[in-house]
């Protein structure tokens, strides 16, 4: 037997057992009082369904909703085969348990732009074996053969008197009934899935209802304000802690591994003390990092060419007439809206978490391993996310809030909310990268030479073992899978670095080599990963190549595309046809392309820009298409709305986005000196889903790597100034 | 002591009088659906109505609204006990995606569609400039301020 589909029927017979621990929030549906088993309690056929007595069906979501709709396509998935309307369901968050593991990452996570592609069948089967459960249940009910049970709007039918009862209706029924096995349809037969559906999270979120970790309310709760050290490591000398104990509300301040806490009744007390800390940072020993000068090291030692090989095919022969670039790209931050923030109860018996986390799946193993306590006994609750982006894959900000609640000894909860200063600077950054290709290229013969070594350093070297706590089996000990897991990071230590590093162009020589840095800041996956810097590069100098044959741009992709590049070229096409680029640009405006392959999304975008002095970086971005090939389309207007939202996060990154450090301190601190593209400044956006049949791919994240070449290449046909470092604005 | 009205309901907090307003809504009065997001007035998700207008409340003290009417997106409306139109715009058009910037984008919106008229796009964007999204929500907002407008107007008429 295949492990999918182990795990899913592992999953399915898990029955109502396997969610005693559930802890629903108050916003989301409320989980009944009925002990679990009992007649009055919910019916819990699978992991992913759940039908109290007389009451709606509810899914509950294996998966993280940040944002990116997921939640939605997941259950409108799930309905299909329910034959349910989607607006009938009713969502919860999945607490931390295994039976929502990854399917690939083997722990419970969201991230990759994965989870329908992952999820696309397990939903769907889970849809059909709960219906035809309840199909059962309505036979037995009626002494019907079940085939004659019709669903109708959600309800079933009975053929004679025409009376019409509702999954909730038949719990008692189908209790006991074992789940069949049942083939879903064929997604030609879908009548919900494939359409434009209203998001589950609307009526929440349209009414300041959805519930964040920062709006986490539980009995005998305190709240704490951070202070993180400027610089990692650093030690705290604080010089009026009776002063700011004194003040109203204040409880305690406690050391953490970061800086300081200051614990009060209310955040508010809490944050009013904190900001009159005076703190005497002892600075770590060593020469402080400058990430200017680490950058002019990058491109320093990229000279050489060398590194570890990532691809390399023929021999590349340059000769005359090749071409050299160097590209700079900064560390970035995530800069989710909802600052990070955790809530811990922990006694000593048992420890409760209420966190939004992409990593729920990581919490359990990080708790155990601070606390001691076993598995079974920590009770991690999930809720919205103000954004995730990767920064919330991490559990940083859980071990922060456990140390402080520890003071606490269960005796009460600490809510921790970082500031908006200690969230920019107390991040985990997408690296900078430099890279320095050089090509030669023969438009008229189309012969394509590259090499290109990239300098960066590794996600997976800290990301591996500190995940494998999450993979492995939560009873290991955490030395032991931080372990395993330096060991596996050995072996794929460029996982991030590889992903979209080959160009996709027909190149008869080409080597692509890797640097690896180091650098002290932590650095972390950020929406697209490797995509972000590698999409950059190769999409600008494909774009120099083609203009220094006074080629066009789409013509180059046309010529030079490989032929298994027949997905991305469709996109190319569509992209070029949407936005009529046999035309031209109307007068005053310019357009860039660009095109990349990733998480199993084929995408491409035209920018349209006009130089523009009043405008971010001198240049107005007015109108952006946007194409994606991502296999099957699920939730066609979720899609969409991650199209628009990935050309604002991309051009958000392209024209401001940067951390610097200078003296080992970030400079940057909040929205004034780390803008956000704004309304004003942000372009029109036309999506558009190219046809497609096969099994569905990624979305959340192919549109971001190609924000930033398309308008760095619209740049150039605007001003004939080649951008080559990132962001556009200097700070 | 501040006295204001919240959501049309009188509150009385005990609270020192340069508390942010935020926090107050937030923890005094258990309306968590204003969010913080900056704590310097630079984002506008802790946007609310001080007497009708767009205030931060993130850098407002809570003496500054004594005697004053806030609303919350908790007591956004028709006025009816109804969702206000451009709630039923913000569902219909599918905008929220993390949805924390929301409530701010809402309420900034409610100020501007609240005058009545119909704001042209360049108008609607430069009155939610202070608005910010991180999942860029921008292009949404806007057709369902139009959306919203329109039916406030019809509905007027």
């Amino acid at each position: 037997m295949n492990p999918a589909r182990r795990r899913f029927l592992q999953r399915s017979a898990a029955g109502t057992g396997a969610l005693t621990l559930a802890i629903v929030l108050p916003a989301c549906a409320q989980s009944d009082a009925p002990a679990p088993g009992s007649a009055a309690s919910p019916l819990k056929p699978n992991a992913w369904v759940e039908v109290p007595v007389g009451g709606r069906v509810r899914f509950i979501c294996g998966r993280t909703e940040m944002g990116q709709g997921t939640a939605t396509g997941l259950a409108l998935l799930l309905c299909e085969e329910l034959e349910l309307p989607l607006a009938e369901i009713d969502l919860l968050m999945a607490p931390a348990h295994r039976d929502y593991d990854h399917a690939e990452y083997l722990l419970q996570t969201t991230g990759g732009s994965s989870s329908i592609r992952t999820e696309f069948e397990l939903m769907l089967k889970a849809g059909a074996s709960v219906r035809e459960l309840f199909r059962a249940a309505a036979a037995k009910l009626w002494q019907l053969p079940a085939e004659r049970i019709a669903l109708s709007g959600g309800r079933f039918v009975h053929p004679g008197t025409g009376q019409a009862l509702s999954y909730g209706d038949l719990v008692p029924q189908a209790r006991g009934l074992s789940l069949p096995r049942v083939t879903p349809r064929a997604p030609s037969q879908w009548r919900q899935a494939g359409q434009r559906v209203p998001r589950l999270d609307n009526p929440l979120k349209a009414t300041g209802a959805a519930i964040y970790g920062i709006d986490v309310q539980v009995s005998d709760m305190v709240s704490a304000w951070v202070l993180h050290a400027p610089q990692a490591g650093a030690r705290a000398a604080l010089d009026n802690e009776r002063d700011v104990l004194a003040m109203p509300g204040v409880l305690q301040v406690v050391s953490t591994s970061r800086g300081l806490a200051v614990v009060a009744h209310k955040y508010w007390q809490a944050r009013a003390a904190g900001l009159q800390l005076k703190v005497r940072w002892e600075a770590p020993a060593g020469e402080p990092f400058s990430t200017s000068r680490h950058l002019r090291e990058c491109v320093q030692q990229t000279q050489t060419y060398d590194g570890a090989g990532i691809a390399s095919r023929g021999r590349v022969e340059l000769g005359a007439g090749a071409l050299e670039a160097v590209y700079e790209l900064p560390f970035l931050a995530h800069a989710t809206m909802e600052p990070q923030n955790c809530t811990v109860r922990l006694g000593p018996e048992v420890c409760e978490v209420w966190v939004p986390t992409q990593s729920p799946g990581l919490v359990v193993p990080v708790v155990r391993q601070l606390t001691g306590l076993a598995a079974e006994h920590i009770r991690v609750t999930c809720t919205y996310l103000g954004g995730g982006f990767g920064r919330r894959l991490e559990a940083d900000f859980v071990i922060e809030a456990v140390e402080i609640a520890r003071a606490f000894n269960g005796r009460q909860a600490v809510k921790m909310i970082w500031d908006r200063e200690t969230d920019l600077q107390g991040g985990m950054y997408r690296p900078c990268a430099v890279a320095r290709i050089r090509g030669r290229y023969d438009a008229a013969q189309g012969l394509l030479q590259w090499e290109q070594t990239i300098a960066t350093p590794s996600i997976m070297e800290r990301q591996g073992p500190d995940f494998m706590q999450g993979i492995a089996p939560h009873w290991l000990s955490a030395s032991a899978a931080r372990g395993v897991g330096a060991v596996v990071a050995s072996f794929i230590d460029d996982l991030t670095i590889k992903e979209g590093a080959v160009p996709p162009y027909r190149a008869d020589g080409l080597k692509v080599t890797w640097q690896k840095t180091h650098t002290p800041l932590t650095v972390a996956s950020w929406r697209s990963v490797g995509h972000s810097h590698n999409a950059f590069f190769i999409e600008c100098f494909a774009d120099e190549l083609a203009h220094a044959q006074r080629q066009d741009p789409l013509a180059f992709r046309r010529q030079m595309l490989r032929d298994d590049q027949a997905r991305l070229r469709g996109t190319i096409e569509a992209v070029a046809k949407a936005c009529n680029w046999a035309a031209g640009a109307p007068t005053g405006r310019f357009r860039g392309l660009a095109a990349h392959e990733s998480f199993k999304g084929f995408a491409a975008m035209v920018m349209e820009v006009s130089v523009d002095a009043g405008s971010p970086g001198g240049v107005r971005v007015h109108e952006v298409w946007c194409a994606i090939d991502c296999g099957l389309p699920v939730n066609p207007d979720g899609i969409a709305q991650q199209l628009e939202g990935s050309v604002v996060f991309g051009l958000t990154a392209a024209l401001f986005g940067q951390i610097t450090v200078e003296d080992g301190v970030v400079q940057q601190s909040n929205f004034h000196d780390h803008p956000l593209l704004r309304s004003a400044d942000a372009p029109r956006v036309h999506s558009i889903i190219v046809p497609s049949t096969e099994k569905p791919g990624g979305v959340g994240e192919p549109a971001v790597p190609l924000v930033a070449p398309a308008l760095a290449n619209a740049v150039f046909a605007a001003t004939g100034r080649r951008v080559r470092k990132l962001p556009l604005v200097a700070a | 002591m501040t006295t204001f009205k919240t959501n049309g309901r009188s509150a009385t907090v005990n609270v020192p009088p340069d508390t942010p307003l935020l926090w107050v809504l937030r923890e005094e009065l258990q309306l968590p659906g204003t969010k913080f997001g900056c704590g310097k007035g630079l984002c506008g998700a802790c946007t609310v109505h001080v007497d009708g207008q767009p205030t931060r409340s993130c850098v407002m003290p809570v003496a500054a609204v004594e005697g004053r009417a806030v609303t919350t997106i908790e007591g956004l409306g028709d006025g009816r006990g109804g969702l206000h139109a451009l709630q039923r715009a913000w569902m219909e058009l599918n905008v929220t995606q993390c949805g924390y910037c929301q409530s701010g984008q809402l309420m900034a919106a409610a100020a501007l569609v609240d005058k009545g008229g119909e704001p042209t796009e360049a108008e609607i964007r430069a009155a939610m400039n202070g608005n910010l999204c991180r999942c860029g929500t921008y292009q949404r907002v806007v057709a369902a301020i139009q959306q919203a407008s329109r039916a406030s107007k019809k509905a007027a008429a």
